[in-house]
């Protein structure tokens, strides 16, 4: 027997833009922006920066490295959500590109992919029905 | 709003002449995929001279390119002029991935059209200022009270 198809209903919200700047995390400054905003889940409409290094996980566990500076950031999608405990998490995937232009892909690990230049990013607020 | 990129238009007039005209100075971007005419992206490896943490280099040709997805910020420049900053990943002319800095004004759309979803940012604008910290112009959002 086939698993229910769960569907989470809602509406959009708040837009936020902001900028993370150098050194600070990729996963840690979007979870700290939907902080500031309030908002507790998200969705991720785009961004465009770079990375010093990016740190990608694989599917063995273990860890794909990505030497800059900088490595840019081409592709960034995923979620925010609140835990059980009032805090949020963030869950991301894209692309990168480095300093030769090669791309790579997968999840970023959270405290891992540290900003170097800049990284602008778009966030809209997802309110769940009920 | 969906924005329309015109064929044969460069990618910096397709996204700033239209989007000016409907007085959106600030915005985020996706753009979807699409073929372009001529490619022009750059890379940002560590400045050889010290004086920032990363230089641009000299534009990377690529030829007819399928962008296969791209982000864009439109903001002011420090001139005060619109200013496009896009990354993206591309297909080159040679069946290669790469990706990097787009260097929009060196992008010219393909035979048919390309589309852009835009967020246009009501609230406040983003500007194009001077950061000391990394020594390399960055966009930042200010509120702005009279922003259109």
């Amino acid at each position: 027997m086939s698993e229910p198809i769960l569907i989470e209903t809602g509406s959009t919200g708040r837009v936020a833009y902001a900028r993370i700047g150098p050194n600070e995390d990729l996963v840690l400054g979007i979870e700290k922006i939907c902080l500031a905003r309030g908002f507790k889940n998200a969705f991720v409409r785009g961004a465009v920066g770079s990375l010093t290094d990016a740190c990608l996980g694989t599917p063995d566990g273990k860890y794909l490295h990505v030497t800059g500076p900088a490595v840019e950031l081409t592709n960034l999608t995923g979620e925010v959500r609140a835990t059980d405990d009032g805090a949020v998490r963030a869950v991301l995937s894209g692309v990168v590109a480095d300093t030769d232009g090669e791309v790579y892909g997968g999840p970023f690990i959270a405290g891992a992919n540290p900003v170097c230049v800049t990284l602008e990013v778009t966030l809209e607020e997802w309110l769940p029905t009920g | 709003m969906r924005l329309q990129l015109q064929p044969g238009a460069n990618l910096y007039e397709s996204i700033a002449v239209p989007l000016a005209a409907c007085g959106i100075k600030s915005a985020s971007m996706t753009l979807l995929g699409g073929y372009y005419r001529e490619f022009n992206f750059v890379v940002a490896p560590p400045d050889p001279e010290g004086g920032a943490v990363i230089a641009f280099g000299p534009p990377i040709p690529t030829g007819h390119s399928y962008m296969v997805f791209g982000n864009a910020t439109l903001g002011t420049s420090t001139e005060g002029a619109p200013l496009v900053h896009c990354h993206a990943t591309i297909r080159t002319e040679r069946g290669e991935l790469r990706g990097g800095h787009v260097l929009p004004d060196l992008c010219t759309v393909g035979d048919a059209p390309i589309f852009a979803h835009v967020t246009s940012h009501e609230t406040f604008a983003v500007h194009q200022v001077f950061d000391k910290e990394t020594n390399f112009p960055a966009l930042q959002p200010y509120e702005e009270k009279n922003h259109e």
